[in-house]
């Protein structure tokens, strides 16, 4: 448990950032991987929940969805529809009920846990994040994933509305547990030529990542044919480890299975 | 620091360390029935509801908790007496040792205030972070689906 002296709730995105820059302070939302942090270091926890920051609104060409949105938010908005009900099936494979209760977008995606299904679900849909660290910006969910932005706050993620049918797989070792490997495939197909193609592979276990030479050996090929070879590079080209969940070579033979059902899932 | 949190229809004004999670101060506040088992958000023991919706105690903080409105296992049955879930799950053999009934019985009124008639596989997924070490789940998911219909009677 955290010894902290101080929790803060500050009103506005400005004044939580200043309070975020003072020496020892983390930023909470959700609140549920902070509460099971041991970092004796930490004297104060900025409470980002006062700040607003939970809705979830239609731009016409993309959803805006604030950071303080729930997961279980995001499972009941019915204006909600991305590429279907991908998130929303997508989402339900998070925890339980009650930490889809609790865990918000930005927190799951801050903490750039390398299990986490959020990240993965979202960089398949090619999101952005609106971040602020003294001024508002734009930086790709991918850029974020591998970059070091410590005292930024996520205020918001943009989920593009684009054409294409996706498709989420988890293996984990109860329908509970934290994935051994997830991933995500998005397709755009003209009939059954493959126009454009997203496959976004997490729990290596580091963050999730793109798997580019899959997706560009995939476009403006026939779907059916080549579906067989896509599973088989992935399997060679997928940069994985080994941890308590899985090897490495256990986890190349998941990134083929699991892109092999999600690639059928998608001719479905 | 001063929180004031709606505990079970009363307000309450408590003093807290601004650390503290809500679990630790239910039970300083005598909510006994909140239980304290893994503190790592993996198994449901500690469940309350927070404003209608099921969430952990043991990894909610107190002071984020402030202004809003939390509800106990001894805030679902009137005066001392059984609630129709609760009967339904010592009629079906759902509780054995008990300590995990009060969650999951918290958890099971939200999942039937969303969703009165819930299907098997509803309340399976609604209730999977709700373990239970004794009974194998048959005979709680067979009372629920129990005391939803009852309910529905009514
Ligand atoms: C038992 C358990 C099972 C889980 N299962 C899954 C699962 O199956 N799949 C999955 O994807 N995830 C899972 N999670 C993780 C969960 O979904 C969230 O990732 C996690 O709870 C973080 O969200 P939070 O809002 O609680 O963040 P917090 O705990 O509040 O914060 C997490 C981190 O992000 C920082 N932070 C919070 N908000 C912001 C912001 N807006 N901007 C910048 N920094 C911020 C905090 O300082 C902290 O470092 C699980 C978690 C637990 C405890
Ligand atoms: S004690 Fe809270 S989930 Fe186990
Ligand atoms: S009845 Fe013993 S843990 Fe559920």
């Amino acid at each position: 448990m955290l010894d902290i002296k101080e929790y803060l709730k500050p009103n506005t995105v400005q004044s939580a950032y200043e309070m975020g820059q003072m020496p020892n302070s983390l930023y909470v939302s959700g609140g549920l991987m902070v509460a099971q942090l041991k970092i004796s270091s930490v004297e104060r926890l900025v409470d980002l929940k006062g700040v607003g920051l939970s809705h979830i609104e239609d731009h016409g060409n993309a959803f805006k969805i604030g950071a303080n949105a729930k997961i279980s938010d995001l499972i009941s908005n019915p204006s909600l529809n991305i590429n279907g009900d991908f998130i929303k099936i997508a989402l339900k494979e998070i925890g339980s009920t009650q930490i889809r209760n609790m865990a918000t977008l930005g927190g799951s995606i801050a903490f750039k846990l390398g299990w986490s299904d959020v990240i993965t679900i979202f960089m398949v849909l090619n999101s952005n994040l609106e971040i602020y660290d003294g001024k508002f910006s734009e930086i790709s969910l991918e850029t974020y994933a591998k970059k070091s932005m410590k005292g930024a706050i996520i205020t918001a993620v943009e989920v593009p509305k684009t054409e294409g049918i996706a498709v989420f797989e988890k293996f984990a070792k109860s329908n509970f547990d934290i994935a051994t490997l997830n991933l995500g495939l998005k397709i755009v197909l003209d009939g059954q030529i493959v126009k454009d193609a997203r496959v976004v592979v997490g729990s290596r276990p580091m963050v999730s990542q793109r798997i580019k030479e899959v997706e560009e050996f995939l476009i403006g090929k026939h779907i059916k044919s080549a579906s067989k070879d896509a599973c088989d590079l992935i399997e060679k080209v997928i940069q994985v480890g080994s941890d308590i969940r899985a090897s490495t070579n256990y986890r190349k033979a998941l990134s083929k299975s699991l892109l092999d059902k999600a690639l059928r899932r998608v001719q479905l | 620091m001063r929180v004031k949190i709606k505990i079970n229809d009363k307000d309450q004004f408590i003093e807290t360390d601004p650390g503290e999670m809500l679990l630790e101060t239910l039970r300083k506040l005598d909510y006994k029935g909140v239980k304290h088992a893994c503190s790592t958000a993996s198994c449901g023991a500690c469940s309350v509801q927070l404003d209608g919706k099921p969430v952990l105690s043991c990894t909610t903080f107190t002071a984020a908790v402030d202004g809003h409105e939390v509800k106990t296992i001894e805030g679902f049955s009137d005066e001392n007496s059984l609630s129709d879930v609760q009967k339904a799950l010592i009629d079906e053999g759902g509780s054995q040792c008990g300590f995990c009934i009060p969650g999951l019985v918290v958890t099971t009124e939200a999942l039937l205030s969303e969703n009165p008639d819930p299907t098997q596989q509803e309340v399976i997924d609604y209730l999977k972070g709700n373990l239970c070490r004794c009974t194998g789940y048959e005979s709680q998911t067979r009372a629920i689906l129990k005391a939803a219909k009852e309910r529905r009677s009514k």
